[in-house]
């Protein structure tokens, strides 16, 4: 008997988890996955790697063609999925095919905003999202002496980090919003140290702005921003977030919200519809509301998720973490679960030693970690999403919470051992 | 059958010999800092617990990490969970993975290592005097073994101190 007619759109972290997902159970089921890029699946987490030149084009290509094979995969690359038709199960490409699908799978990722509808068409703005625009940013960053980067979140730090890595003695300015770095994935303590170490390898910063305008003159771009200010550019990186890339979708009959919502098993309101990564909208761990977790490594766990669903394995997906790690200016951040300090009620544990540039502050719910911002001192960071996830008790070591974490790895042998003493 | 990394709890005297074997075969120095196994002494009631990677069959590390530098590999007789040190590019992304805080980072290199079992000839194992480290085959589970070693475990980390 043949298997169901597995259909996924998105050649990514979650496609490709899904992928994999799906055939550890079932060998022999049709899977066909169609990307609007024409090329085998990269790693945009490595994108930042390969502008700071520490590695190859080659090298951000995480899947070839002997994955599809030994995997049995029907690779569409290159057509864009435009609709989708959910009573004739049925979806629509850029060129006029159609195909037919027992699952579906909608894994379109997201795309990066732009501050302005003007900006998006101006050729030395841009976004890091994908293979292009990083050979676009190294193409243009040559003769580049001063950069702008709107926004000062993970992936701005990122590119202009690869950026001054590439390029000894660029300028770099930081336009921001907010009153500080990072104010969506940190507090205000912990991003006055890493303000401190960019400054310190010449990185300036105006707080307190947008750009509002921009044009393009003589190779430049010349910023004017909600304040009145003129600013020039060799360059300017746009890092404003992402939006969900839920467009073709809307009108289709599956329920979207600011991304495509999703059940506990990563099932949309249409049974055999599922989404997952940057495009899903999906429960969070902590905070119980529906949200989309633009990471890397949300969309692998999402993507396993649906991909076993798709299978017939009924696997649940207990709520959403945002989690990331990232290399700043020689120093290693890490966040997981909720952050920032406008968080609510909760009690705070912080350690912050400014001079050797170490920072750990977490913030706990009924003796409960709900969130964690770790600076330079991160070795433990899993053994930490780890007692997130499981909601641990953590009254034992709140004392050795600002130091570290690393022995209460143990945690899941004590756990395992309530566990055997409960059956015996 | 498969040969995993094992330890008898019972004769583990805390002697830290493991880690000088294996940051001496892994890095050339006798430096506990770098090694991949590390023993954590737990003074009330002096018992001492390596930490080493458990080669997780569903390994989180592997599946999350976004330059695919990690990879479940069969040998003859046993199986490692092996980071590529050519792909590995640092971003740490497994170390935020690991629920065992098994993924060390290092620093001269700017790349994960974790214990990839020395390719069948664990350091450790030779190095570990007590017999407590031993690379054998995995067995059938016996349960009240288990259970009282779990015990020590749970009354260990009742009151810990490092």
């Amino acid at each position: 008997m043949k298997g169901k007619k597995q259909v996924i759109i998105g050649n990514s972290a979650a496609g490709l988890s899904a992928i994999s997902a799906i055939r550890s159970i079932d060998g022999s089921c049709p899977i066909t996955v169609i990307s609007a890029e024409n090329c085998m699946a990269y790693s945009p987490v490595l994108l930042t790697y390969y502008i700071a030149q520490k590695i190859g084009r080659d090298d951000l290509f995480i899947a070839d063609d002997r994955f599809y094979r030994e995997h049995n995969v029907k690779t569409i690359f290159g057509d864009r999925a435009v609709g989708i038709d959910p009573a004739q199960q049925t979806v629509y490409l850029e060129d006029d095919t159609k195909l037919e699908y027992d699952n579906l799978l909608i894994a379109t990722g997201a795309s990066a905003k732009y501050p302005t509808k003007e900006s998006s068409k101006i050729p030395r703005i841009l976004t890091v999202r994908t293979i292009e625009d990083a050979e676009r940013i190294i193409r243009l960053s040559k003769d580049a002496q001063e950069i702008v980067v709107l926004g000062a979140g993970l992936i701005s730090m990122q590119v202009a980090n690869a950026l001054a890595l590439a390029k000894k003695g660029i300028k770099l300015t930081f336009v921001v919003g907010s009153r500080y770095i990072l104010s969506q994935n940190i507090d205000d303590g912990c991003a006055a140290i890493l303000q401190k170490r960019l400054e310190s390898q010449g990185v300036s910063f105006l707080f307190g702005r947008n750009a509002e305008s921009f044009k393009e003159k003589n190779n430049k771009v010349w910023i004017v921003t909600d304040r009145g200010e003129d600013l020039f550019a060799d360059l300017v990186v746009v890092g404003k977030g992402v939006t969900p890339n839920i467009g073709w979708i809307k009108e289709t009959g599956v329920k979207v919200g600011r991304g495509v919502i999703v059940d506990e098993y990563m099932r949309t309101n249409i049974e055999n519809v599922f989404a997952a990564g940057d495009v899903a909208e999906a429960m969070h761990l902590i905070s119980g509301k529906r949200q989309v977790i633009a990471t890397w490594p949300n969309a692998c766990i999402q993507g396993r998720v649906s991909g076993l669903n798709m299978a017939g394995y009924p696997e649940k997906f207990d709520g959403g973490l945002n989690s990331n790690v990232t290399n700043i200016f020689g120093l290693t951040l890490a966040t997981v679960g909720l952050c920032r300090a406008t968080d609510g009620n909760f009690e705070e544990i912080k350690y912050a030693d400014e001079e050797r540039e170490i920072y750990r502050r977490f913030l706990l719910s009924d003796n409960r970690i709900a969130g964690a911002v770790l600076l330079s001192r991160v070795a433990d960071a899993g053994i930490i999403r780890n007692l997130i996830e499981n909601k641990t008790d953590v009254t034992p070591w709140k004392d050795r919470l600002t130091k570290s974490l690393l022995s209460v790895g143990t945690e899941l042998f004590r756990w395992l051992a309530d566990k055997t003493k409960e059956s015996n | 059958m498969s040969r995993i990394l094992f330890v008898d709890l019972e004769k583990c005297t805390g002697c830290r010999a493991c880690e000088l074997a294996c940051s001496m075969k892994h890095h050339g120095e006798y430096n506990p800092a770098k090694s991949r196994i590390t023993v954590f002494s737990f003074a009330p009631t002096a018992s001492f617990i390596p930490i080493f990677c458990m080669q997780c069959e569903e390994a989180w590390c592997r599946n999350i990490c976004p330059a695919g530098a990690i990879a479940k590999e069969e040998r003859d007789g046993f199986k490692i969970v092996k980071v590529s040190e050519g792909k590995c590019v640092g971003c740490k992304i497994c170390m935020l993975a690991c629920p065992f805080g098994d993924m060390g980072f290092v620093s001269e290199k700017q790349k994960v290592q974790k214990c990839d079992l020395c390719e069948g000839e664990p350091a450790c194992v030779d190095a570990c005097f007590y017999g407590a480290l031993q690379f054998k085959e995995a067995e059938i589970a016996n349960i009240p073994k288990k259970k009282a070693a779990a015990g020590r475990l749970s009354e260990s980390y009742k009151e810990v101190e490092v």
